[in-house]
């Protein structure tokens, strides 16, 4: 009953929008108003963004003393300086003890506040929440100033006499407070100008966590500026389950497409397997999946969700079964599975291969492809931050303040590390579109031609195809030949018949191309010039690149799951390095790398995954970089400084290879069984 | 006639107006605030240390314990308003409080909620605390709206902000790049691109495969770091090339480049309409915050504020 209530005012929050029409611009079409970009790619060019930010509105960054409004948080993104805390009262007012500035701005990001902290204000100007109708509250709406004095109970604050106005508007207007403010933020912060510096999202946090204590946080991202009246909290609506979330967001999605939503899982490392679940779903929940989660974020601040490393996991498994061989994968693997093993050491279990890390979860989506012809799993990949200090984008290892409140103050080195040592400063969102326009974006994020970086910029194309030529890496127009002749990140392949059987037979997908022999990868990535744009900006490091990689999965043909990771450009002995005493690399790499790759065991019969990963050399991690400054020496524990333990801890890994890791390019096999 | 001559109702006057009287002499108290009890002033220290990495200095302090006591008062008046009651995310938050301590097992939920509020488990959770200062500071700027910002007021700030409201320059342009160990093709390679006027695809054949493309339009410098690197755009800058011929090289982090410009649009003063939407959320931000600020002192007025 209640859920069908929810449903009910998601359809008339909706309903609103659904009255204004689309109106296309020029021959791009847009579904919001706004000029069309003087910098338009067709061969698409790179966009930088953080789609996981939290602003003082979230509980838990205010809990740490964040005061940055989401408007500040935009402008933090653009490139402006922001005051973060220690927050001291000053004559006037608070005054920030550190300042934090972006090296490079970025051109897109969504402030994304936990929801279930943004409910109304005010009960009583809310009619669809419970106690609109008590006694109070109609006391309240109808007599204002008498409920003022029921209300007070002191009653000597006569100044605030008329709190309300007199028909109470004030009041309402404070009730909508957070959710119209975050809109508002967005709002100004988005350029509809024909410049088209800077793009936001409007979204919010759902923060449902499932019955084995695992997270199924996923951020809500929102096409334009048509959004629920009020965001789905699981407070809020009481739905605490993602296939119903789904729903309430189908709900608000009108046929002209003006209101319209991603839903980006995150951390499915911390969801003890409960992000991508393996029972049966119904085929509505397998559509909504589909439509709205085509990305994850796989790289954050609470560690990688890309793959499991566990040493010696993967011997005995068999020859070419490589899961949990991968060493990069070491790369910030929390050591717990769930969030609440952080806290409670007696329920700390280590993380396992299928505990929700991608690969795992493109292994069930292909397994499920096999079974009933749609793969439910099928997700790109974006990294974003997860800041509570409100500052999107602030990935630089060699000046991450923590993200909660601990840090360093200005001109002072701090006691110890600013945040816990298994945690990172987080990664980016690679967006691959035409423009820098909210429907550009979106277009691209939807069809998942995305990737994730850990921090720095590195640029990474990744196509696949039959038709793309060995040669290709040589040509300048190589980009465009590959759009012509095979499909980009994010994109299909098939081998004929490679559908889903129906009662009339095989039907070939829709979107994907069609695979005549052997197909071939090209993957092509350049290294981050790195620098800084503003003098107050600690500049951010261009570190070179070591190796370019393909990372294949299949279910073979006995059902069994393989893993497989193909160095295919650089050189992974290439001798460079890290002193890890003073942090300064060593040791030559490349600037830019490129190759095209054919798979030697390629089998049309097979459901395969495919992805690109570029790899940096070794540099310090954040926390080295830290214990190197403090020349933390760990064979004499009594002279570790205060705070600085963690240096010394046996999980410390004081190196890390920064990577960017392509969305999947996926292969259709031959489907194995007939539709049932 | 006779009601008004009868003693019960004169002894009801006088004794209003000796009550009245007696309240004009002798005022209630005005309702206090503070002193924190030393294990709260303790904590502040603490998370102060824990935050700055150094003990908070004496004015600090006491700025530390004045927002504290603030955030009491602020609760207080929260409850006076009997918010706990109204607000869905106090009431899931006790809700949660009460299956966590297992005493809300296959009872309703109103029933669970009047006994957690009978508890006083409102009284003890931060994050009930927390949220109740957050309603109320929302009502407080309700009950106290700024002033909006007037046209006078948007102009004096454009003014103000000339500086920081600067328009970048805009460089379109097409190049051809070469990695460092193809330098020796440089001079050849311009010197074809200028005896054969090539443009657009032509020239494009000459270059190296270049990642971002070939042709970039109206590009800020800042833009253009991020294709190229930061070097490029200065090295750009101090080239400084006339429109419509080949020039160069132009060295970036990646290797040279031969670059023709097609149009520069010069750095500029913002016109105010470009400015005007930025003006009047910042002048209207600050605002707030400043009503914010007036209105938690009034309310501060109104008590007996007792800082240590």
């Amino acid at each position: 009953m209640r859920e069908a209530v929810v449903f009910l005012l998601a359809a008339l929050a909706c309903a609103a929008s659904a009255a204004a029409q689309p109106r296309a611009a020029d021959a791009r079409a847009y579904t919001e108003e706004r000029e069309p970009c003087r910098d338009y790619r067709p061969l698409n060019k790179v966009h930088w963004g953080d789609l996981h930010v939290h602003t003082k509105w979230s509980l838990d960054a205010a809990t740490q003393a964040t005061r940055t409004t989401p408007a500040q948080s935009y402008d933090f993104a653009k490139g402006t300086s922001i005051g973060i805390q220690p927050w001291v009262q000053g004559d006037f007012q608070l005054e920030a003890q550190r300042r934090l500035q972006l090296a490079r701005p970025l051109d897109f990001a969504a402030v994304t506040d936990h929801a279930e902290l943004l409910g109304e204000v005010n009960i009583c100007t809310n009619p669809e929440l419970d106690g609109h109708d008590s006694w109070a509250c109609r006391a309240y709406r109808w007599f204002p100033r008498l409920a003022f004095f029921m209300f007070n109970a002191k009653g000597t604050a006569g100044h605030r006499l008329g709190f309300c106005g007199e028909d109470g508007a004030l009041c309402r207007e404070a009730g909508a407070g957070p959710w119209r403010e975050i809109q508002d933020a967005a709002e100004d912060a988005y350029d509809r100008s024909a410049a088209c510096r800077f793009t936001s999202f409007v979204g919010y946090e759902w923060t449902g966590t499932a019955e084995n204590d695992g997270n199924i946080h996923r951020n809500v991202i929102f096409r334009n500026a048509e959004v629920p009246r009020l965001p789905f909290g699981v407070t809020e609506t009481g739905i605490s389950t993602t296939s119903l979330h789904w729903t309430l967001l189908d709900e608000c999605i009108t046929a002209d497409g003006r209101c319209d939503v991603l839903v980006i899982p995150h951390n499915s490392n911390l969801s003890n397997g409960a992000m991508f679940e393996r029972a049966p779903r119904a085929a509505e929940d397998t559509y909504l999946r589909a439509r709205f989660e085509t990305l994850v974020e796989l790289l954050q601040h609470k560690g990688s969700s890309e793959c499991f490393y566990g040493a010696g996991y993967g011997l005995g498994a068999g020859p070419g079964l490589g899961i949990g061989e991968d060493e990069l994968c070491a790369f910030e693997q929390l050591p717990y599975n769930t969030f609440a093993g952080k806290f409670q050491r007696w329920s700390r279990e280590p993380p396992q291969a299928d505990d929700g890390f991608m690969r795992s979860a493109l292994r069930k989506g292909l397994r499920e492809e096999r079974r009933v012809g749609e793969n439910p799993f099928k997700t790109g990949f974006i990294g974003s931050t997860d800041t509570h200090l409100g500052t999107p984008g602030a990935v630089n290892e060699a000046d991450f303040p923590g993200h909660g409140g601990a840090g360093k103050p200005a001109n002072e080195m701090p006691p110890g590390l600013p945040d816990d040592v298994e945690f990172n400063p987080g990664g980016l969102a690679a967006v691959w579109a035409p423009e820098n326009s909210r429907d550009a974006l979106f277009e691209a994020m939807r069809r998942r031609e995305t990737y994730a970086t850990s921090g720095p910029r590195i640029e990474l194309r990744f196509f696949g195809g039959s038709a793309l030529r060995p040669g290709l890496c040589e040509r300048a127009d190589w980009i465009e030949q590959a759009y012509q002749q095979g499909v980009p990140m994010g994109g299909t392949l098939y081998a004929p018949p490679g559908g889903r059987y129906t009662e009339d037979g095989p039907v070939e997908p829709e979107d994907a191309l069609e695979v005549k022999g052997i197909p071939r990868f090209a993957v092509a990535a350049r290294r981050d010039p790195g620098g800084s744009l503003f003098d107050g900006a600690a500049p951010e490091p261009s570190g070179l690149l070591q190796r370019l990689q393909i990372i294949k999965g299949w279910i073979g043909e006995d059902g069994a799951a393989h893993e497989k990771v193909y160095d295919i450009a650089g050189d992974a002995d290439n001798g460079a390095g890290v002193d890890i005493s003073s942090c300064a690399p060593y040791g030559d790499g490349f600037d830019e790398l490129c190759a095209v790759w054919k798979d030697p065991d390629y089998n049309p019969a097979e459901s395969v995954y495919y992805y690109a990963r570029a790899v940096e050399n070794p540099s310090c991690r954040w926390s080295q970089r830290i214990c190197a400054a403090r020349a933390v020496n760990c064979s004499d524990p009594g002279a570790v400084g205060e705070g600085l333990e963690g240096c010394c801890a046996e999980s410390h890994r004081p190196i890390i290879q920064e990577r960017a890791v392509s969305s999947p390019i996926w292969h259709r096999g031959k489907p194995a069984t007939r539709w049932e | 006639m006779q009601l008004l001559r009868h003693p019960a109702l004169h002894f009801i006057i006088i004794g209003g107006a000796l009550f009245a009287l007696l309240r004009w002499l002798n005022p209630p108290p005005r309702p206090s605030l503070g002193p924190l009890p030393e294990p709260r002033i303790e904590t502040l220290r603490l998370q102060w240390l824990g935050i700055a990495a150094r003990p908070p200095s004496d004015a600090q302090l006491r700025a530390l314990i004045q927002s504290e006591l603030d955030r009491d008062m602020l609760f207080r008046e929260a409850l006076d308003y009997n918010i706990h009651r109204r607000d869905p995310v106090v009431r899931q938050r006790l809700l949660r409080n009460m299956r966590f301590l297992q005493l809300a097992e296959g009872r309703p939920d109103d029933d669970v909620f009047r006994d957690a509020l009978r508890m006083e488990l409102h009284l003890s959770d931060e994050v009930v605390k927390r949220r109740m200062i957050q309603v109320m500071e929302q009502l407080l700027l309700a009950g106290n709206p700024p002033p909006p910002p007037q046209e006078a007021d948007i102009r004096q700030a454009f003014a103000e902000r000339r500086a920081d409201l600067r328009r970048p320059a805009r460089y379109s342009l097409e190049h051809v790049y070469l990695p460092e160990e193809r330098a020796a093709e440089l001079k050849p390679i311009l010197a074809r691109l200028r005896a054969e006027k090539l443009q657009g695809r032509e020239a494009q054949a000459l270059s190296a495969p270049f990642l971002p493309g070939y042709e970039f339009n109206a590009q800020s410098p800042a833009q253009l770091a991020r294709s190229f690197g930061t070097a490029f755009a200065r090295n750009l800058q101090s080239l400084n090339p006339s429109i419509g011929e080949w020039a160069g090289p132009v060295q970036s982090t990646y290797g040279h480049h031969l670059v023709r410009l097609s149009a520069i649009e010069p750095e500029r003063d913002a016109a105010l309409e470009e400015a005007r939407r930025q003006l009047l959320r910042d002048l209207r931000l600050e605002r707030r915050r400043e009503a914010l600020r007036q209105a938690v002192a009034e309310l501060r007025a109104d008590y007996e504020v007792v800082l240590q």
